[in-house]
């Protein structure tokens, strides 16, 4: 990492972190993180509120969970008793998976926030949260103490709702989505509750006779009560609304999260078709944004969207459509079915080498898949290896393919590939369509972005679409950062109109930045496929 | 790499580099051609501030989906367009001007226009139904009735568009600002030429797309001005160059079978888009049979309707299918 100045004064810290948060570079951030915790430990003087209430959401922005654990447990220990540092301090826990923890310290924050309404209700909102996550997480609403979580999150809205519907939107609209979720889960709750449908009603009006400018939480609070209405049409407009709001991406993933994980939308739904779609274009036209969709959502038939939507935006989310069709190419390899490997993506034979015609072959890394044991590749023997397309439509799915040889490679610290040949031949019907190459990379201006469709943290089940800033490019190694951790060995790297760039390979904290920059920095490395191609006229013969 | 050079149309703009940067995301948008990604550079030839006191600041307003906010922000400052300026002209620029009125309908009242559509629509010649009007001012005034703008939006928009092209063609003096005066045609032609040499160091095609105003800026450029640099195409989006009294003012140079700028446009490729509703180029939308080279149509003219009722404008032109389709091509290696 380039050397930091660590001489600044507090605010200026405190400013660097924001910084380094909101342009991902986490190595600098944890530094100067762990420099602000080391000053705020030594110190008798506390640092302001509102700087540690300005870092603090910064970093929750960034989902740098870890980071934001230990700045606001070292702001509490210094004797940092605002409300909401400690929220934030609870809302890191709960986020890195420390819930329970997080449940006995929200309960104090609740008690001790009794005489402050507004921080009382967030308190309540959080707790609520909380247990809706341990409930959702745990998948199992048959056993009891999962019943109970999700009594308690029900309980913690109601109170944080206080009666007020209309002012208290946000926990309100919770109590809908879970009072329904119940019901799905054939969770009995006890008690006395209003009807669901009645409190979306009231939480729509509210929110729908307002002027403008309606606030952007509260369409997203209007999309919802729509969903729990059933009003197709509605909630696509709402939708639309909130994307064109200028959301940003984490309020945007955060309400796309409640719908799929709480309301478990997804596409083969006609709400989620109408719904799901939008978001999910908005997140990738934003900086950071990411998303997953499931293999079954990438095998709709795009046109069932324009039903459900209608032909203003089916056009607007056009791009969203190429996106999915490029994951139908995507394939995961790897030695058994429950696992993968390594990612590799289906080409046309001549897009690489004029010899190789219209035969659709796949490119992956050589430390996936490799002919040569120097490269070490992750399946020692590449005819171990199987090649399932996940995605595909119709009867594509359900092949599996092995690999009968290797066309051309070239060696992990060179340009990482191997072109192979699949046995049988691809095959699917309805076709999928092999990747356009770009003419050129992309302007090295670093607002360039670029898009991977990878299995996240090799899992094999769903497609992670991602955002990621194009810091720079040489003629062999592209480099951009991603919004989340890791990515898959072998996945494609697009141009932002979705037209191939690169192989991705691999994820650094600290890389040598290109064309004699000098100095390092964290990025995510493909490689050209225009160096693939150049180094594949030497192999095959110009 | 390949290159385009844009030149912005009539009215005050926002700022040369907000301006640039809105072009290139409508042209982006939905799957469109997006330079950035595809490594095509790009320039703005902004003259704005020649006729414009400040830059606009409203931006929002461009872009936004709602027509009448975007329609009221491209439009902004054209009523405060100082009607005096043709109180001063005499001889054959005021006989230019007042030909030019009348074929835009510049001077006509709402109250003519609706009679003069109403004639026509019976049938009868639209002067009919308007006997204050001749004969051409009530044909522009019938057309411009069928624009499906507000006429407190249309007329000032035609009268900015008269002294825009008056001004430019006549190489007026004008202040826009304390402090600043310009030559107006001879300032514009120095930054176009400026412009398009810059645009003719990259490697690749270099395509000049001009909008409204900044078409007749191009084609004054490329067929007039010996020194201006050589490009690869052509592409004019909302155009008033079909108007006979704008094809007048550049003889000797243009003439109707001769008017094609092939000595510098390299491939000969001239590509024409517009929109019958827009009220700018909708009055003589059809170039080819105007600018021929050697007695041959070789321009191609497409009709693209946009859509709404503001048709002139640019972020709509840049999202049509065709306009892009012809683009994406000339910009091919």
């Amino acid at each position: 990492m380039e050397d930091i100045d660590l001489s600044m004064d507090d605010g200026a810290l405190v400013r660097a972190i924001c910084s380094a948060a909101d342009d991902l570079d986490r190595p600098r951030a944890k530094t100067l993180s762990e420099e602000l915790i080391r000053r705020v430990r030594a110190s008798q003087d506390q640092l302001p509120e509102k700087d540690a209430r300005k870092v603090l959401e910064s970093l929750r922005q960034q989902r740098y969970f870890d980071l934001m654990d230990r700045l606001a447990d070292a702001l509490i220990q210094s004797g940092i008793d605002d409300a909401r540092v400690r929220r934030a301090y609870v809302q890191a826990l709960v986020d890195l998976g420390s819930r329970t923890a997080a449940v006995s310290i929200l309960s104090d924050l609740v008690d001790s926030t009794a005489a402050d309404p507004n921080e009382h209700c967030e308190a309540l909102g959080l707790l609520g949260r909380t247990y809706k996550q341990l409930y959702v997480d745990a998948r199992a609403p048959a056993l009891e103490r999962n019943r109970a979580l999700l009594r308690k999150a029900l309980e913690s809205y109601r109170d944080a709702v206080g009666g007020k519907p209309e002012v208290n939107t946000w926990p309100a609209i919770n109590m809908v989505a879970l009072l329904k979720r119940a019901r799905r889960d054939r969770v009995e709750i006890g008690g006395t509750w209003p009807s669901p449908d009645d409190l979306a009603s009231r939480i729509f009006d509210t929110i729908d006779a307002k002027e403008p400018p309606v606030p952007r939480w509260d369409m997203a609070t209007a999309l919802e009560a729509c969903v729990a209405l059933g009003r197709v049409q509605d909630a696509s407009d709402w939708a639309n609304r909130y994307v064109e709001s200028g959301a940003e991406a984490f309020e945007l993933g955060s309400t796309l999260r409640q719908l799929e994980e709480v309301w478990q939308l997804d596409t083969t739904s006609e709400m989620g078709a109408a719904v799901l779609p939008l978001l999910r274009n908005g997140l990738l036209h934003k900086d950071k944004g990411f998303f997953t969709v499931t293999p079954e959502e990438v095998r709709q038939p795009v046109e069932s969207l324009e039903k459900v939507l209608g032909s203003d935006y089916f056009q607007t989310i056009t791009w969203y459509r190429n996106g999915l069709a490029r994951a139908q190419a995507v394939a995961r390899i790897g030695r058994d079915a429950s696992r993968g490997d390594g990612t590799g993506f289906l080409v046309r034979g001549r897009d690489l080498h004029e010899s190789l015609g219209d035969e659709l072959l796949l490119l992956t890394n050589a430390h996936v898949i490799s002919d040569r044991p120097e490269h070490k590749p992750a399946v020692p023997n590449f005819a171990d290896a199987g090649v399932i397309f996940e995605a595909a439509g119709g009867d594509g799915a359900k092949k599996e393919y092995r690999i009968r040889e290797v066309v051309g490679r070239s060696g992990p610290s060179e340009y990482d590939f191997a072109l192979v040949r699949l046995d049988p031949a691809f095959s699917c019907d309805p076709p999928v369509v092999p990747y356009e190459l770009a003419a050129d990379l992309p302007a090295n201006d670093g607002k360039q972005r670029v898009y991977i469709i990878g299995h996240p943290g090799g899992g094999t089940l769903s497609f992670s679409m991602q955002d990621n800033l194009l810091l720079d490019h040489d003629e062999r190694l592209l480099h951009y950062r991603a919004p989340t951790e890791g990515g898959s060995s072998g996945s494609p790297v697009f141009n932002g109109q979705w037209r191939l760039i690169g192989l991705h390979h691999a994820g650094y904290t600290s890389v040598a930045r290109l064309n004699r920059k000098g100095g390092v920095y964290a990025a995510n490395e493909g490689i050209s496929i225009f160096a693939i191609r150049e180094e594949l006229k030497k192999q095959l013969g110009a | 790499m390949p290159h385009i050079t844009f030149i912005h149309g009539i009215a005050n703009k926002p700022a040369p580099d907000v301006l640039l940067e809105l072009w290139r995301r409508s042209l982006a948008r939905e799957d469109g051609i997006d330079c950035g990604a595809e490594n095509i550079t790009t320039s703005m030839v902004y003259w704005a501030d020649v006729l414009y006191r400040d830059p606009d600041p409203d931006v929002e307003g461009y872009e936004s989906t709602d027509e009448e906010v975007q329609v009221v922000a491209e439009t902004r400052e054209v009523a405060a367009v100082d009607p005096l300026w043709r109180e001063s002209l005499d001889g054959g620029e005021r006989a230019f001007v007042e030909q030019l009125a009348d074929e835009l309908g510049a001077d006509v009242s709402e109250e003519e226009a609706q009679a003069a559509a109403s004639a026509e629509a019976a049938g009868a010649p639209p002067a009919a139904g308007a006997p204050t009007l001749s004969p051409v001012e009530a044909e522009a005034a019938a057309q411009l009735e069928r624009i499906p703008l507000p006429w407190f939006i249309k007329r000032p928009l035609m009268k900015a568009l008269l002294r825009d092209v008056h001004h430019y063609l006549f190489n007026s003096s004008h202040s826009p600002r304390p402090g600043a005066s310009y030559q107006v045609r001879d300032e514009i032609r120095k930054r176009t030429l400026a412009a398009l040499e810059e645009g003719a160091k990259q490697k690749g095609p270099h395509v000049v797309v001009s909008h409204s105003m900044g078409t007749v800026i191009a084609y004054d450029c490329l067929k007039r001005v010996r020194e201006c640099p050589a490009v690869d195409s052509l592409i004019t989006l909302g155009s008033p160059l079909g108007l006979d009294e704008i094809q007048d003012k550049f003889r000797p140079e243009w003439s109707r079978n001769d008017g094609f700028p092939h000595e510098k446009v390299r491939s000969g490729r001239w590509f024409n888009v517009f929109d019958r509703l827009d009220p700018v180029a909708g009055f003589d939308p059809f170039l080819a049979n105007d600018y021929q080279r050697g007695g041959q149509s070789t321009l191609v003219d497409i009709h693209e309707p946009n859509w709404g009722n503001w048709r002139h404008s640019i972020t709509k032109y840049l999202q049509g299918k065709e306009l892009r389709r012809t683009l994406a091509d000339l910009l091919r290696p």
